[in-house]
Order: structure tokens, then C-alpha cells, then sequence
């Protein structure tokens, strides 16, 4: 939907400065990683004695996810830094 | 242990295929997303140029109107009280001594020199006059009347069979033409002018070349060459393209070129 609104009112900004961007990617990566994330802790948790490596993929699906936020809250504020001083 | 490790791989291949699917959305994201910023922007750039166009030629529709009434202003008060004047001078005369005749008739001779200088000026003006006699008797009239002046000398060449651009084209070029005299006059302090008007098939071009002092070539960009900057938008108006040629003490060039048979 974030996406569809973007896509409706386009902005002359080169689309990697835009925050709006990189937060639309962390939902979209994290809610369609968190699906299969749960399904899998599921199933292995059920199926397999060893799970370790579902733990390692919660734990690079989080890091990235806050990578992606961090992002997005640095470009907003460079834009509003640039807004401020122009 | 067999098992385990088939699941690994399921869950590395699923893994992948989840992350290629998301990096594939973005990147078509991405893509249609500055798609839309480029239409987006032509868009607006076309919205732009249609309302710039918009105003020049409400602009142009004005100071037409403008000159148009000062045209007939000239013509039907000024010239027929200068006329009732010439007239009187001549009944005065008629009373008078040989020796104030004289006086007289030469007063009567600068009012009908004033008369005939108006009537020229009124008709330069005026649409209607252009419109009736076709832009290459116009210029022609124009050139007659700037000669006389003295103040410039202007020649005038025509080249291929004249035919007719259209009242709105003629006009626009004929206002070009007086906005090129007035900057070689007022600007450049230009003795000789030339006007080249080029009539081919499928070509029109104007070209107007003054010996004055000439200008830079930024000048086109800045404030101070809005007149410049009117002559190409007025040539744009109508459908052509006008080229301007410039350097200091170089004297100045424009050409303007249109297809006489674009539509409007």
C-alpha cells in the first residue's frame, strides 16, 4: 500500500534519498520474511532435533530490518537538515 | 542425519527464492517508480511550456490591442486636427502679405510632412494594415519609412515567390522585425541594417544582421536580454525557431525559420 502511495504521487527526489523508500523496504522485507520465518520455526522446531540455523536467520532478518530503518530515519533527517538550512 | 540435511537444503533453496523474489519486487519498485518520476516530469515541463505559451500570446493579443488603439488614435484625431490645421494655415495665408506667406506655407509643409510621418507611424502599428497588404510589402513600407528617417540605413532583400504565412505569422514576424531595429537602434547604435526575407518551398527565414556594437552571448540568459528572449518565444509562438548570433563588437545576427505549412 506504502508503495501504491508512492507510486501515485512521484517526487522529483532521486528515489534513494527518499525515506518513505527504505522504511516501505524494511516492512515488506520483514513481514514477508517474519511468514516463512514462523512457518519454518514450525516445521523444524517439530521435525528436526538440530535448529540452530533457523536462529541465524531470525537473527540476519533483524539486523537487516534495522539496517533498513536506521536508513530511513538517517535520510530523513538529511532531508530535514536540508530543508532547514536552504 | 540424511533427512536433516535434505532440510537444510530445502530451507537454503526456499531461503533464496524468498530473498531473489523480494530484490526482484524492489528493483521493478525501482524501475517503475522513476518511470513515473520521468513521465511525471515531461508532464509537467509540458504543462509548463503550454502555459508560458499561453501568456506570451496573451500578452501578444494585448499589446496588439494596444497598438491598435493608439493606431487609431494617430489616424482619426491626431492627423485630422493636423489636417484642420494645414487647412487654416492655408485660409490665413491667402489674407496675408507675400512675405508671410511664405512663412506660412512653410509651416504648412512641415504639418503636412507631420501628417504623412503619422500616417506612416499609424500604419506600421496597426494589424489590420498588415493584414491587408501581406508582410513583404509591409517591410518594405517599414524599411521606406526608417530610411527616411535618417537614422539608420536599412536594406532590404527578397528572395524566391512571396506568398502568404498566415495574419498571426506575419504579424509575429513584423514585431520581430521592429523589436530587431529598435535593439540595433536603441542598444547597439548600428549604421546599417539588413533584412533577408527567404521564401522557399518549404522554408521561411528571416534574417536580420546589424553592424552595432553586438553583444555576449550570456546575455541571452540574463535578466537584462528579456527582449532578446521575446523574440524567441514569439518565433516559438508561431511554430519556428529563431537562432540569435552575437559578440561584443561584432555586430548581430537572427535568423528565424518556420514551415509555412506546420499548423498552428
Amino acid at each position: 500500500m506504502l508503495f501504491k502511495q508512492m507510486l501515485s504521487y512521484p517526487t522529483q527526489v532521486n528515489i534513494i534519498r527518499q525515506s518513505m523508500f527504505w522504511y516501505n523496504t524494511a516492512i515488506l522485507f520483514f513481514s514477508a520474511t517474519m511468514f516463512l520465518n514462523l512457518a519454518l520455526t514450525n516445521y523444524y522446531s517439530e521435525h528436526l532435533k538440530k535448529s540452530d540455523i533457523i536462529f541465524y536467520f531470525w537473527y540476519i532478518i533483524n539486523i537487516i530490518f534495522d539496517l533498513l530503518l536506521g536508513v530511513s530515519i538517517m535520510t530523513d533527517r538529511k532531508a530535514i537538515l536540508k530543508a532547514n538550512t536552504s | 542425519m540424511a533427512i536433516q540435511t535434505d532440510s537444510i537444503g530445502q530451507f537454503i533453496l526456499l531461503t533464496g527464492i524468498l530473498f531473489a523474489f523480494l530484490a526482484g519486487s524492489i528493483i521493478y519498485f525501482v524501475i517503475l517508480y522513476r518511470n513515473r518520476q520521468l513521465k511525471n516530469k515531461q508532464e509537467q515541463d509540458e504543462r509548463e511550456a503550454a502555459f508560458r505559451q499561453e501568456i506570451l500570446k496573451t500578452q501578444v493579443e494585448i499589446q496588439e490591442q494596444t497598438l491598435e488603439h493608439i493606431s487609431k488614435e494617430i489616424h482619426d484625431n491626431i492627423t485630422q486636427v493636423l489636417s484642420f490645421v494645414k487647412l487654416s494655415l492655408g485660409n490665413l495665408g491667402n489674407t496675408l502679405d507675400e512675405a508671410k506667406k511664405a512663412k506660412i506655407n512653410e509651416s504648412r509643409e512641415l504639418v503636412a510632412h507631420t501628417i504623412t510621418d503619422l500616417r506612416d507611424l499609424s500604419k506600421s502599428l496597426s494589424f489590420e494594415h498588415i493584414a491587408q497588404i501581406g508582410l513583404a510589402k509591409t517591410i518594405e513600407k517599414e524599411v521606406e519609412r526608417i530610411n527616411k528617417s535618417d537614422l539608420v540605413d536599412v536594406s532590404l532583400l527578397t528572395e524566391g515567390q512571396i506568398y502568404s504565412l498566415g495574419e498571426q505569422r506575419e504579424l509575429v514576424l513584423f514585431r520581430i522585425l521592429q523589436e530587431g531595429i529598435n535593439n540595433a537602434l536603441k542598444y547597439a547604435n548600428a549604421k546599417h541594417f539588413k533584412i533577408n526575407l527567404q521564401y522557399q518551398a518549404d522554408l521561411f527565414n528571416l534574417t536580420l544582421e546589424d553592424d552595432g556594437g553586438g553583444f555576449s552571448p550570456d546575455l541571452l540568459n540574463n535578466k537584462s536580454g528579456s527582449g532578446l528572449r521575446n523574440i524567441q518565444n514569439r518565433a516559438a509562438m508561431i511554430g519556428g525557431s529563431a537562432v540569435i548570433e552575437s559578440a561584443p563588437g561584432a555586430g548581430c545576427r537572427i535568423s528565424v525559420s518556420l514551415n509555412p505549412f506546420k499548423q498552428l
